[in-house]
């Protein structure tokens, strides 16, 4: 049984997914529904007991159109604020992560994931015992 | 580097993807998905190709949602690209 998850009051259920993932010594579960007319719905549990199962809800309860509106709004407060600050670095850093079409947010993460690989055959070091390691899929 | 991929992983939240970072170095079996969505996608493409899709997308020509992976990310196999081990 799920509690603690956050669902619309009425509607049709499109799509429910859960993932049972073992890390270490914990179990992690994440369930994502989406709701006919209704954003994605997530929640997640880690627990190292099957039987203390606590659900927490990482999305709010939004919309559609709600979303679109919020969007909007926020995007419009975005672009005072970086107008104001755009001189640094940082800042520009964190208006192309609140801005930056999904393609180009992909090729970054493209690009950090190559730089890390990179570090890790070129700097053998990083990977010591009290480092954790990164292992890459083959 | 690992925390520059956090933060940028943490900002693919707004495409919808279920808490994105899990954890540092940690990232949740929806963002794997989006991201081997892509992936897959780009491997079929050259470089040329790609530059000038991101080029497009940053300049917000219309025409760059033309060239998107087929069907949605979120059916799409969830394998990590890299895992974090403790030693």
């Amino acid at each position: 049984m799920v509690k603690n998850l956050m669902r619309p009051p009425g509607g049709r259920m499109l799509r429910s997914t859960l993932v049972v993932e073992i890390q270490q010594s914990t179990l992690a579960f994440t369930k994502l529904e989406l709701w006919e007319d209704f954003a994605a719905l997530s929640a997640v549990c880690t627990t190292r007991y099957p039987y203390l199962l606590e659900w927490r809800s990482t999305a709010s309860l939004i919309t559609l159109e709600m979303k679109g509106l919020a969007e909007n709004r926020s995007s419009s407060s975005r672009m005072s604020k970086t107008a104001a600050k755009s001189k640094f670095g940082i800042e520009r850093d964190k208006e192309f992560l609140l801005n930056a079409p999904e393609v180009c947010l992909f090729v970054a993460c493209l690009g950090a994931d190559w730089r890390l690989r990179s570090n890790a055959v070129n700097r053998p070091e990083a990977s010591s015992r009290t480092k954790p390691t990164l292992c890459w899929r083959i | 580097m690992l925390a520059h991929l956090n933060e940028t992983v943490d900002a693919t939240e707004r495409f919808d993807i279920v808490m994105p970072v899990m954890g540092y170095g940690q990232f949740s079996p929806f963002f794997w998905r989006w991201f081997n969505w892509w992936d897959d996608y780009f491997k079929g493409l050259t470089l040329t190709q790609i530059a000038d899709i991101a080029r497009q997308a940053s300049e917000r020509v219309p025409t760059v949602n033309d060239y998107r992976p087929e069907n949605h990310w979120v059916t799409y196999r969830n394998t990590p690209a890299f895992t974090l081990v403790p030693t």
